[in-house]
């Protein structure tokens, strides 16, 4: 985790460094280029200064936006558009050599423009058309900066070493070059005008949210327009640094600027999105924790989080194997319609939802695929919780199942004996005694003695069988209750027991046998190992828990897992839900507390 | 012979119920009546007015305590006094204290057991039937056992705690004599030095003595 984080930001930093070392040194070019403008009657100051800020903001935006955004590559096209701006002020640089490599290479801008319009926001052009196009009038732009600079050479190529560079170089070969130059404007003009084209399908296409997304596609389209216009006559004239109409100047000055500013925003906008996915992880978290799982609210949490209000989501319901709508109602499975797009999210075999969307948003496939992988892990997540919990739930019910038949036997087998065995023996024994009250009469010393040893083995046997029947649950506690029970088990102690019993009344069976044997466990334990001279049994139930707590004043320092005898009464304590605690501070005696809820 | 005692038996075991009455017919008892539940037993007493109840404690319909109720409810009956002695497989403290609560007149709380022993028998019937009481020498033994804070029973001598247990049981002092074969005399000293041990004031009545003799042993 940390480490993939350190990776992260050790990426961000080298391109933020790249970035700003760029922006640098494209400034610096920028201004001098600028500079070199100022004094030239056809170019104003208040001219030469929306030149600089146009294409200076192109380059910052494109510095913070390649800073920021790193895997985009939107970053660095803008600041190529601006460097390409401002390679035609170098127009008039003094040195022949370097003018003319300026003047050819100037208004490579436009077909960059033109790759922004499609690429935005991902950095990737959709359609194979968009990519042709954009593609051609690079290779178009190309072949007429060859053309320039291989048929308009620098005076001092002819031998002018000290010429002062003007726009009226001499030109060898100007007769082509001016041939050729119509026929390229026309298919620099054409390609522009279909990418403007192809750039207006889009806006139409994406719907009201796409086209929230993609206004800085508009603006960027603007600005490529009046570029158009206003190169489009400096070609034609093939004059560098002469603008056309003044206005179209300035609005194009304008519209650059305003469009450099909206890519950025966009872009960092499209960051917040993805914070917005962070969110959305956050927003099912917290609805898992508090067990709201409105379908409603993981769907505006959605909308939120892709910034497309029209989203719908259909979590799809494994049990009827069918997707439902927000509402929970049973749907057909969703389709992607003209102006819809649909992502669906799972597996084939494990579906978990489908959400139909703005197409648009299948622009940024990273934003999509965020959304559907937090929701798909939300999906496992709570199927696994769930799954866990209904195994949970088996597990309890289960484990007092057992208590309570094990409980059930023990009765049983109790009543059996009682109701059997001891009645039968007690009935012999009855007629033994008659047997020999009749002998007696009948004046049989040796028939006497000899029915009542019988009489005493009996009664031995007796006495053993009440004492095996009070092993296995004790009949007063069937009979009478908890409280009579502990009374009975306080007055058979080894040593003095303070017993207090606050019931409201009688306590399921298993409760109250389980009780009954802490209390019995824990007070045969204080006989044993506390060396107590007192010892209090506590019992209170009220609100649907009961406790009992069991105290001594001996020398402490009990352990539950030593041989105490307690590990199986935790264990039937915690298959009813409840809890057992031992505090034991060796010199300050010992309690025992067990916890049990009582189900209503 | 005076008139025989009149006993009315509850016992939801047939081969006890049926080995009882030909027990106490055979002890010269006039049995009115034996029931396998509580309200067969109402109906006999109803009708007969017996002079003594011999009833278990688990009997139908739930086999917990109703006899231990149905004892309650004679004893709370106006007119003449109805004798009650419980029988059980099992003595608990617990049972004999809330028998005893107000008074131990013409109660009778015994095992099982003692069935073997006709004249033991015979004898807490009598007992019981003249309002005496007769408490089960297992329980008597049980709560003299018991441990307590500060004991007084430490200071009775072994024949002081022979006649103590005895006299919980519910035995007069003539009885207490005849079993332990010294005289009359002997046992009111024995039980006045008793009483003087334990700080208890001297009753007259038996029944009233088995309360306060009972009563202090249940304290700590």
């Amino acid at each position: 985790m940390t480490q993939t984080a350190g990776h992260r930001s050790r990426a961000t930093l080298g391109a933020a460094v790249v970035a700003l070392v760029a922006l640098v040194a494209g400034t610096a070019f920028g201004a001098a280029g600028e500079l070199q403008q100022l004094g030239y009657v056809d170019r104003p100051p208040a001219f030469v200064l929306g030149d600089f800020i146009g294409g200076w903001t192109f380059m910052a935006a494109g510095a913070i936006a390649w800073a920021r955004r790193p895997d985009n590559r939107i970053g660095p096209l803008l600041l190529a558009i601006g460097f390409t701006w401002f390679v035609g002020t170098w127009g008039r640089f003094p040195n022949e050599s370097v003018s003319h490599l300026a003047r050819s290479f100037q208004g490579f801008y436009e077909p960059l423009l033109g790759v922004l319009v499609l690429a935005y926001p991902s950095g990737r052009i959709a359609g194979r058309l968009g990519r042709l196009v954009v593609v051609g009038w690079l290779v178009e732009h190309g072949a007429w900066t060859v053309a320039r600079l291989t048929l308009e050479r620098p005076l001092s190529w002819y031998g002018c070493a000290t010429c002062p560079g003007t726009v009226d170089a001499l030109i060898a070969d100007r007769t082509l070059l001016q041939a050729i130059a119509p026929p390229s404007l026309a298919l620099s003009v054409g390609l522009a005008i279909a990418v403007l084209l192809l750039a207006a399908r889009r806006l139409i296409v994406a719907g009201p949210a796409g086209r929230r997304r993609l206004a800085p596609v508009a603006l960027a389209s603007l600005a490529l327009g009046a570029g158009i216009v206003a190169t489009g006559g400096l070609r034609l004239v093939i004059m560098p640094g002469l603008f056309g109409d003044p206005r179209v100047a300035a609005l194009t000055y304008v519209v650059l600027t305003l469009a450099a500013v909206a890519v950025l925003a966009g872009l960092l906008q499209d960051r917040l999105a993805r914070t917005a996915v962070a969110d959305l992880v956050i927003d099912l978290r917290h609805d898992a924790a508090t067990g709201d799982a409105d379908p409603r609210r993981l769907r505006d949490a959605l909308a939120r989080a892709l910034g497309d209000p029209s989203v719908e989501l259909f979590p799809f319901d494994q049990e009827v194997n069918a997707y439902r709508d927000a509402s929970g109602a049973i749907v057909p499975a969703p389709e992607a319609g003209p102006r819809r797009a649909l992502t669906l999210v799972g597996t084939d075999a494990a579906r978990v939802a489908a959400i139909t969307h703005d197409p648009s948003l299948l622009d940024d496939p990273g934003l999509i695929s965020a959304v559907t992988a937090a929701i798909r892990l939300e999906a496992d997540n709570r199927q696994l919780a769930a799954e866990v919990e209904r195994q949970l739930a088996e597990l309890r019910a289960s484990r007092a199942r057992i208590v309570t038949a094990t409980d059930a036997e023990r009765r049983r087998v109790e009543r059996d004996l009682h109701d059997g065995a001891q009645q039968r023996l007690v009935s012999l024994s009855m007629e033994l005694g008659r047997l020999r009250a009749t002998a007696g009469q009948s004046g049989d010393p040796a028939m006497v003695a000899a029915l009542g040893g019988l009489s005493g083995e009996l009664e031995a046997a007796i006495e053993e069988l009440r004492e095996l029947a009070r092993g296995i649950l004790p009949p007063i506690l069937t009979d009478a209750g908890l409280g009579a029970a502990v009374e009975s088990l306080a007055l058979r102690a080894a040593l003095p027991v303070d017993a207090e019993v606050d019931l409201p009344g009688r306590l399921p069976p298993a409760i109250e046998s389980t009780l009954y044997f802490v209390i019995a466990e824990g007070l045969a334990n204080v006989t044993r190992h506390a060396h107590a001279s007192h010892a209090s049994v506590r019992v209170a139930g009220r609100d649907g828990r009961v406790s009992v707590e069991i105290e001594d004043d001996g020398i402490g320092g009990a352990q539950a897992d030593r041989g105490s005898g307690l590990q199986g009464l935790s264990d039937r304590v915690g298959a009813l839900g409840g809890t057992i605690r031992i505090v034991s501070t060796p010199g300050r005696g010992t309690s025992l507390r067990a916890d049990l809820p009582v189900p209503t | 012979m005076s008139e025989p005692i009149r006993v009315a038996i509850a016992e939801d075991n047939v081969l006890l119920r049926e080995g009882l009455v030909r027990l106490l017919r055979e002890a010269d008892f006039e049995v009115v009546g034996a029931a396998g539940d509580p309200a067969g037993l109402l109906e006999i007493t109803n009708r007969d007015r017996p002079d003594v109840v011999v009833l278990d404690i688990r009997m139908p319909p739930t086999h917990t305590d109703e006899g231990l109720r149905l004892a309650a409810a004679i004893r709370a009956r106006p007119g003449p006094r109805i004798g009650v002695l419980l029988l059980s497989q099992y003595v608990e403290a617990a049972y004999a204290y809330q028998l005893i609560e107000t008074e131990a007149a013409g109660v009778g709380y015994l095992l099982k057991d003692r069935l073997s022993d006709t004249e033991e028998l015979s004898d807490a019937i009598r007992r019981v039937a003249r309002g005496g009481s007769a408490m089960d020498p297992s329980l008597v033994a049980q709560l003299m056992r018991r441990r307590r804070e500060r004991n007084p029973l430490s200071e009775l001598t072994d024949r002081e705690r022979e006649v103590l247990g005895l006299m919980a049981e519910g035995r007069s002092n003539q009885a207490i004599a005849q079993r332990l074969v010294i005289t009359l005399k002997t046992i009111e000293t024995h039980v006045a030095s008793i009483f003087s041990k334990l700080g208890l004031e001297p009753e007259p009545d038996d029944h009233r003595r088995v309360l306060a003799v009972l009563t202090y042993l249940r304290a700590r």
